[in-house]
């Protein structure tokens, strides 16, 4: 009884997102409706991981990209190609990109370490996920592609990257810019254990010089698939493209209704910015 | 859990029945002679509380300049003075319902008197502070910054701008053997439509300048001449003007998440 808890639990982890999982034949998981289906995905053939480095080294405007897809369970379609182009649209914005994608627990954790050592002290840093994300008592954790090791919420921290970590790191190093950009979404899969608890008002801290940007509100319950992948990046690469001396915040504003008209309402994207000085791509 | 449970009726019931006659309140407003008409038509609405006569540690600062400025602005603003802890809970309810009647798009809450935080959240405390012993006491006897935004979003969900110009020095009897303060003030997430900003960081004190406080101070001037820009950058610009005139003893900050670009003369 007690295992077949858990694992409705880490299903629920990984289903309950804004996008469709892939189904091919070797992978025959039922989302939604059972999930004693564990046998599957050890016979595919799993794509994999991918490093790749756009850009000039010496800018002073670093990002690092994640798109994971490929996920043990309940692989997403669009991850990756979002983190493609996000690459090339931060490119032309002058950052010097670290694009990884498909990655598993350890290979996230070491690629998030060159980043630290990567940032400068007073620069633009930006942090893009998109993949899996699951919010757990208001910390934002981000899945590696083997998710199937994560069958507690108690592993979360050991083999997700917390996003709140991230950006501390961020900000700890570079004292200028700092960005975090998740197209993931946050849905807390323990909701129904803690009835009555704090919802929607459960998300990040933004310290001083940070922009935080969610494809999702705070809280909010994402949806369950109706192939609105990658929606959130979708809008963002169209305001990226004219971001140019625009301020930031006008950036993030900009990709909100849009997402919003087009998931009929049911998704809004939110940032909270905190700033020292005013911030565009390219001077205001 | 009884107690609580009691404690939670009895408030209710006491928060129900009485009708604020409040003695120290003032309602100003910038157009109208008949301030009950104006009340709610006007779309921007301010609550502006000063609390000073603490029983514990009383501070000395006026809130009348800011109530003056915001009904310059256009705002409706009600002012309220040394509020005990009923009251300002009554009082904020009260707003949440002003908000709500007047289809607000503009609401302003601001505080000035002892502040402090307990278990990274921010508390804004009442004058009849002689009750609030230990960080424990603070639930019950102080309100959270963040249920005055949950209330204000509650009724607005246009734009809410909530300033905090605490004095986190000494707010009461035992406060020195606080914890630590949180990482980066207490950690609020914003609902869209709405600025926070803070005074100083927790585990500053806030400096005077005046008969206000430092921030209070730079804000008063720089919304003087705030027309036409970006709400972030009043606040931007306050604080580094204190940033500066306190060698970097005390950093104000704010947080905000936006639907649209606001200023409070319109942005061109």
């Amino acid at each position: 009884m007690k295992q077949t808890l858990t694992f409705f639990v880490v299903v629920l982890l990984v289903g309950g997102c804004l996008s469709p999982p892939i189904i091919d034949s070797s992978t025959l998981i039922d989302n939604g409706s059972t999930n004693n289906t564990r046998e599957l995905n050890s016979k595919r053939r799993k794509l994999p991981p991918e490093i790749v480095r756009h850009g000039n080294p010496n800018s002073q405007q670093k990002a690092l990209v994640i798109g994971n897809g490929d996920y043990d369970y309940s692989r997403l379609q669009n991850p990756v190609n979002d983190a493609k182009a996000m690459t090339d649209s931060l490119v032309n914005l002058g950052f010097y990109v670290t694009r990884a994608t498909n990655y598993d627990d350890r290979s996230m954790k070491g690629v998030v370490e060159d980043f630290e050592g990567s940032l400068p002290q007073n620069g633009v840093a930006l942090f893009y996920f998109s993949g899996h994300g699951v919010q757990v008592d208001g910390e934002n954790f981000l899945l590696p592609v083997n998710n199937d090791i994560i069958d507690r919420e108690d592993k979360l921290p050991i083999n997700a990257v917390s996003a709140q970590n991230v950006l501390a790191m961020m900000k700890n190093v570079n004292k200028g810019v700092n960005l975090l950009v998740l197209d993931a979404c946050r849905d807390n899969p323990y909701k129904a254990k803690k009835k009555g608890g704090p919802r929607g008002l459960a998300g990040m801290d933004s310290p001083r010089g940070a922009l935080i940007a969610f494809a999702t509100a705070p809280g909010q319950v994402a949806l369950d698939g109706d192939g609105y992948n990658g929606l959130y990046t979708s809008h963002l690469l169209d305001a990226l493209e004219n971001a140019k001396h625009k301020r930031i915040e006008d950036v993030f504003m900009e990709v909100q209704s849009p997402v919003l008209k087009k998931s009929n309402g049911t998704q809004e994207p939110w940032y909270q910015a905190s700033f020292r000085n005013p911030f565009c791509f390219g001077g205001c | 859990m009884k107690k609580t449970i009691i404690y939670f009726i009895v408030a209710f019931l006491v928060g129900s029945c009485s009708h604020p006659t409040t003695k120290n309140s003032t309602e100003i407003s910038s157009q109208s002679p008949d301030p009950k008409s104006e009340d709610l038509s006007n779309p921007r609405q301010a609550l502006v509380i000063g609390n000073s006569e603490y029983e514990y540690s009383p501070l000395n600062h006026s809130i009348n300049d800011v109530a003056e400025m915001l009904s310059q602005m256009g705002f409706h603003v009600t002012i309220e003075k040394n509020l005990n802890n009923h009251s300002i809970n009554e009082v904020i309810n009260d707003f949440g319902q002003r908000l709500s009647d007047s289809q607000a798009q503009v609401g302003l809450f601001y505080f000035s008197g002892h502040g402090t935080w307990h278990d990274g959240k921010t508390f804004l405390l009442p004058i009849n502070n002689e009750k609030i012993q230990a960080e424990v006491d603070l639930k019950q006897n102080a309100v959270q910054a963040k249920t005055i935004l949950t209330q204000m979003e509650k009724a607005n969900q246009s734009l809410n701008i909530v300033i905090l110009d605490a004095f986190y020095e000494n707010p009461y009897r035992g406060a020195d053997k606080k914890s630590t303060p949180p990482d980066e003030g207490a950690q609020i997430s914003l609902p869209r439509g709405s600025l926070i900003a803070f005074g100083a960081a927790p585990d500053q004190f806030a400096l005077k300048s005046g008969e206000h406080g430092l921030y209070t101070t730079h804000l008063l001037n720089v919304l003087a001449e705030a027309k036409h820009k970006r709400v972030e950058d009043v606040f931007m610009e306050t604080h580094e003007l204190v940033i500066e005139a306190s060698q970097g003893k005390q950093e104000p900050w704010y947080q905000a998440s936006f639907r649209k670009p606001f200023c409070f003369g319109g942005c061109l």
